[in-house]
């Protein structure tokens, strides 16, 4: 009998135990997720996040995934100037917040003003509100009077300074650029230069609006700094106010986000599944099991899998109907090293541009990607991707496989037979599978060219922060696109731009992409873009482009219905159809 | 009683306080930038260097005596601040603070460790007694071999084998997922292994021990039966060794296994302790150890009550 006690003892507190656990009811349509790193559109960088920012907000424009077609949001129709520089917005009556307030031009204006002080974090794509005209300079005019704040004298009240600079900061943005609230439905946006793909800028989710109540009542100024802070939590459930298709019911971190069609969204008829769940997995194996035992409809990428080959095999063969490959828009790459010299002081072999193509040149990346990826991606000879930029952009040959012409050049270089180009150092980041295909390619430089070739792997932040700078001979590297123009991959090797990992700083190149800015002819403008990607892929390569990712999804067709197919990866869960 | 439990708690902050300074000086020495993002858009540099200072990043000592503060409760005290025990904010997943993260990960790891460790006691007490009753028989040598097994086979073998065998081979257990009792099984039992062989291994060696003794001759001299003779006079001497195992047992299952989450998609704090590190998110570092360290001061607390309330001989000192 006294045995009994302690049992029974443990059986309840084990049912305590069980009770703790709260899973959300069954949605229409649940998918398997992986990192949601923030909800905040004008902070989202990665796919998965803005997959649910799409989900949650909209902009003035938005997007059919299928085609990536622009097509109206919140704005039901606009106007374009004669010298295309000024978008007049026309804002449908019936946009609303998930609170049942209007969506206004003002909502537009504030986002956008928001996003320009650099005082939110790294807001990761200010540079689109750039295309605005005055826009950079008000960014400028935050920092300079944020550093006025922080250099002032000890004496100073820089918390007062910093409360007027706030107030300050609405009237300095209508004084320099040119958003202009005609009414509460009506924004004029005049850009620095016609942009002919600026739509598609709009309709990307950093120009996304705020909920200007909830910005102000969730901002204050930060004591340490002196920046304006948003509290990070604005984004949770109990204080979110978006204007999308979905509201965020439910978010436990890590474990599961639950949205419900929104009652205020004004084209709620073109929702699909009215709840969706996304559950949290950490491996994409076990994402894989989930779906296969029919615990979630849909796993996005699944491509990391060992046996994704064998699925993709399974598909071709017939025995599968739901494993769906889609060439991505992005680029995987090794990045050279172009300034004149290393970070230890040597001279940089690399800063010849014969070394650049002489590697370029030297690889067999038909015969090298399909035996180490074995998902055999498209094997890149450009650095912009095929799809997804229109069939009017001419993308470069490439430097292909011609270890003749590779050597001839090392030897013009001065390095003949390899000699006197020392062990040259090529980084990757560990534990992402990247060791086998860097394996190959110092293999193929060292017989091929006679390159002694070190690898090394480091740790992620240890490699992004030596990557960033120019502490590397080559390194690896990879580009996803952000709109449907060469731009977004071209400017990566201005010397301007911040994630210019490779130091190249080119005047022909900047002249180039200043006159296709410049080009009013669309034709004319596209053939420039191609010159200009001819001279960092050809001329003086900045990179040695391996291969465009691949995306393999894995969902049913018969019972899922308007997922995108689409290189540019975008996906609306609103767009979804469950089927039968 | 009392007295121990008043010294360990004057103890408590005094011990928290090394663990943070040891902890904080290994944490600022990792390698890398802690506002730099994985995605790899990066920010223009003077707003990396305002997000620095906003944290500050730049300043090691103003780091640790502010996080000291904030954390203990001083600065909501002095008034400068409006939250007590704020942990701070994740650097790596922006939209959380460290308490709501740990908020989500810690019950999930409380239930899962307190179960595996009921579980365990379960198996592992009466394999252990099976065992000692007659040693060198079959079910001893059965049991041991079995703790053997459950000690040696590190949980990515017995977890990825359970779920191989009971979720995708026989189809009777879910897979994946967190919420209901038939998700936790699998993680439970995987969990539960290696401190079950444990506690069996434990509790053998001390019945074996106890049964030779003189006051169990005593007991079964007093004509009483034999179960009686087991379980209310050896097994509770016996049980005391794998007392003082539990304190810190619990403390490890509780705070999660970053292996088992691993397998069975558990949404726990064992991911924590390595993501934090790995992103070098200091705000999550300290967070995670202080909690971390707290729950193992007072687990082991409990236990030392625990051990004066099961033989009251057992001098207490602090």
């Amino acid at each position: 009998m006294r045995l009994l006690i302690p049992a029974v003892g443990l059986l309840v507190l084990l049912l305590v135990v069980l009770r703790w656990s709260d899973p959300s009811p069954r949605a229409e349509l649940t998918v398997a997720y992986s990192d949601i790193k923030t909800l905040d559109p004008q902070l989202v960088s990665a796919m998965l996040d803005v997959r649910v920012s799409y989900s949650l907000f909209e902009g003035l424009c938005t997007f059919d995934p299928a085609t990536m077609a622009v097509l109206p949001g919140v704005a039901e129709r606009w106007d374009l100037s004669e010298d295309r520089r000024t978008y007049t917005f026309h804002l449908r009556e019936d946009a609303r917040w998930s609170n049942g307030d209007a969506v206004t031009a003002w909502d537009f204006r504030e986002a956008w003003r928001l996003a320009l002080m650099p005082d939110l974090g790294p807001p990761p794509y200010v540079g689109f509100l750039y295309f605005i005209d005055g826009a950079e300079a008000y960014g400028k005019w935050c920092l300079k009077t944020l550093m006025a704040i922080r250099e002032a004298g000890d004496d100073a009240d820089k918390i007062a300074m910093a409360k007027r600079r706030a107030a300050n900061s609405e009237a300095k943005f209508d004084e320099l650029v040119a958003v202009k609230v005609v009414d509460d439905r009506t924004l004029e946006v005049r850009l620095k230069l016609p942009t002919p793909y600026f739509l598609d800028i709009v309709a990307c989710w950093p120009m996304f609006p705020v909920h200007r109540a909830t910005m102000a009542r969730m901002t204050t100024v930060d004591e340490n700094s002196y920046n304006l802070h948003r509290d990070p939590t604005w984004v949770h459930p109990e204080t979110i106010v978006g204007n999308g298709p979905y509201r965020l019911a439910r978010w436990v971190f890590k474990r599961e986000m639950f949205l419900e069609a929104s009652e205020t969204y004004w084209n709620r008829e073109a929702v699909g599944p009215q709840t969706v769940r996304m559950v949290h997995y950490r491996t994409t194996s076990a994402a894989f099991h989930a779906y296969e035992t029919g615990k979630v409809d849909l796993v996005f990428g699944v491509g990391s899998l060992a046996f994704a080959p064998e699925l993709l095999e399974a598909q071709r063969a017939g025995e599968r109907n739901d494993v769906h490959e889609v060439s991505n828009f992005g680029t995987y790459y090794y990045v050279l090293n172009c300034r004149e010299k290393l970070s230890s002081g040597r001279d940089n072999p690399l800063a010849d541009a014969r070394v650049r193509q002489a590697l370029n040149l030297a690889l067999d990346k038909e015969e090298i990607v399909p035996n180490v990826q074995r998902i055999k991606p498209v094997v890149a000879r450009s650095f912009t991707p095929p799809g997804g930029l229109g069939p009017d952009y001419d993308h470069p040959k490439g430097l292909g496989y011609d270890p003749d012409r590779a050597r001839d050049l090392l030897a013009e270089a001065g390095y003949a037979g390899g000699e006197g180009l020392g062990p040259l150092d090529l980084t990757y980041n560990t534990n992402q599978g990247h060791g086998p295909l860097v394996q190959a390619v110092a293999h193929a430089w060292n017989k091929e060219l006679g390159i002694a070739v070190e690898t090394s792997s480091k740790e992620w932040k240890v490699f992004l922060a030596d990557r960033n700078s120019g502490n590397f001979t080559v390194a690896r590297s990879g580009w996803f696109g952000d709109y449907g123009d060469a731009t977004t991959f071209l400017d990566l090797f201005l010397p301007t731009n911040n994630n210019n990992d490779s130091g190249f700083d080119d005047e022909a190149y900047t002249a180039l992409m200043d006159e296709a800015a410049r080009e009013a002819d669309a034709g004319r403008r596209l053939e420039l873009l191609a010159e200009a990607e001819r001279i960092v892929i050809e001329e003086r390569p900045v990179m040695v482009p391996m291969y465009h990712y691949k995306l393999i999804h894995l969902f049913d067709p018969d019972r899922l219905g308007g997922v995108s197919l689409h290189p540019r990866g975008m996906q609306m869960f609103y767009r979804m159809r469950v089927l039968n | 009683m009392w007295h121990l439990i008043g010294k360990r708690l004057v103890q408590l902050p005094l011990l928290l306080w090394i663990i943070y300074t040891v902890t904080f000086v290994f944490a600022w020495l990792i390698p890398g930038d802690p506002t730099e993002r994985g995605e790899g858009r990066r920010p223009p540099a003077e707003v990396q260097e305002a997000m620095k200072v906003q944290y500050n990043l730049d300043n090691p000592w103003a780091f640790y005596v502010q996080y000291l503060g904030d954390a203990t409760g001083v600065g909501y005290l002095v008034g400068q601040r409006e939250r007590a025990f704020d942990l701070g904010p994740s650097l790596q997943y922006i939209d959380w603070r460290v308490a709501g993260i740990i908020k989500g990960a810690l019950p999930v790891s409380l239930q899962l460790g307190l179960a595996a460790i009921l579980v365990a006691l379960v198996i592992g007490v009466s394999a252990g007694v099976m065992g000692a009753l007659r040693p060198g028989g079959f079910w001893d040598w059965a049991t041991l071999s079995v703790a053997m097994v459950g000690i040696s086979l590190p949980t990515f073998v017995t977890g990825t084998v359970l779920l191989l065998v009971f979720a995708l081979v026989l189809g009777w257990l879910p897979v994946g997922n967190w919420g209901g009792a038939a998700e936790m099984v699998l993680p439970t039992i995987t969990l539960s292994l290696p401190f079950a062989a444990y506690i069996a291994r434990l509790t053998r060696m001390g019945m074996i021990e106890v049964m030779n003794s003189d006051f169990i001759r005593t007991a079964r001299a007093k004509g009483l039966s034999e179960r009686r003779v087991v379980v209310k006079h050896a097994l509770k001497v016996a049980f005391l060794p794998v007392l003082s195992f539990l304190g810190p047992a619990a403390a490890a299952a509780m705070t999660g296994s970053f292996v088992v989450e691993e397998v069975f998609n558990v949404p726990g704090m064992g991911y924590f302790f390595v993501a934090a590190v790995q992103n070098k998110d200091l705000f999550l570092i300290m967070g995670v150890v202080l909690v971390y360290a707290t729950m193992l001061i007072v687990f082991n607390l409990l236990v030392d009550v625990a051990y004066h309330l099961i033989d009251p001989r057992i001098e207490l000192e602090g």
